[in-house]
C-alpha cells in the first residue's frame, strides 16, 4: 500500500472514530446537544482527531519513508483534485441541509438549541465530505484511477 | 472501470531492457510504481509528458511503446 493511500485510510478511519464517537452519543441521546458535556467531548473529537492523525501520519511515514518523500505524480494529483470535487458537491449537499434543518420547526426548542443544532449539522456535512474526499480517493488509488 | 483504449508494451520494454522493475522505471522518469502499475494496466492514461519521459528511457519511439486498441 503506497504512503498516499494509507494517508487516506488514516484520514478515514480517524474522523470515523472521533466524530463517530461525538455524533453517536448526540443521536443516541447520552449527551443533550446544547450541554457543556457535549461541547467538551466535541472540542475532545477534534483534538482526538489531529492527535490521531498527526501520530498516525508519523506512523506511515516511518513505514513507507522513501514513498512519503517523493512528491505526488501526475495520476496522484488527478486523483486528488477529483476526490476534492467530490468532497465539494458533498459539502454543498450538506450545506443545503443545514439551511433546511434552520427552518425545520421544534416545538419548544430555544435559540442556544437551534443554532447548536445548526453548527452539528454543519459540522457533520464538513465530516460526510472529508470522509467522501477519502473514500474517492482509497476507490481511485486501489483501481488504477 | 472501463479500459482506455490506449494499449501498450511497457512491460515488454522493460524484460527486454534488462528486467527493469517498475519501481526503477518510475523512479527514472519521476513517477510512483503504482502509477506504472496502473499505466500498464491499461488503468490509467499517461499525459503525452510523460508517455514521452517513458519512451526515451527504452530508447524508442512513442508508437512503440503505445498503440491505439480498437477492440
Amino acid at each position: 500500500m503506497s504512503f498516499r493511500e494509507k494517508t487516506a485510510w488514516i484520514t478515514l478511519v480517524t474522523i470515523l472514530v472521533c466524530f463517530g464517537a461525538y455524533y453517536g452519543a448526540i443521536i443516541s441521546g447520552m449527551l443533550r446537544q446544547t450541554s457543556w458535556q457535549a461541547f467538551h467531548f466535541g472540542i475532545m473529537a477534534i483534538v482526538g482527531l489531529v492527535l490521531l492523525q498527526v501520530a498516525l501520519n508519523l506512523a506511515a511515514l516511518l513505514v513507507t519513508p522513501r514513498d512519503s518523500r517523493s512528491a505526488s505524480d501526475e495520476r496522484e494529483l488527478m486523483i486528488h483534485a477529483r476526490s476534492h470535487v467530490i468532497g465539494y458537491y458533498v459539502l454543498m449537499i450538506g450545506m443545503a441541509g443545514t439551511l433546511i434543518v434552520t427552518h425545520l420547526p421544534m416545538r419548544g426548542e430555544s435559540l442556544v438549541d437551534l443554532i447548536v443544532r445548526i453548527v452539528n449539522v454543519g459540522v457533520a456535512a464538513m465530516v460526510c465530505a472529508a470522509l467522501s474526499v477519502a473514500i474517492a480517493q482509497i476507490v481511485m488509488l486501489r483501481r488504477g484511477y | 472501470m472501463a479500459k482506455l483504449h490506449i494499449g501498450n508494451h511497457i512491460r515488454r520494454l522493460r524484460f527486454e531492457h534488462g528486467e527493469m522493475t517498475q519501481s526503477d522505471l518510475a523512479e527514472r522518469i519521476g513517477m510512483t510504481r503504482q502509477t506504472i502499475a496502473a499505466i500498464e494496466a491499461g488503468k490509467y492514461g499517461p499525459s503525452l509528458e510523460a508517455a514521452f519521459r517513458i519512451a526515451h528511457v527504452f530508447n524508442v519511439g512513442i508508437e512503440d511503446v503505445f498503440e491505439w486498441d480498437e477492440a
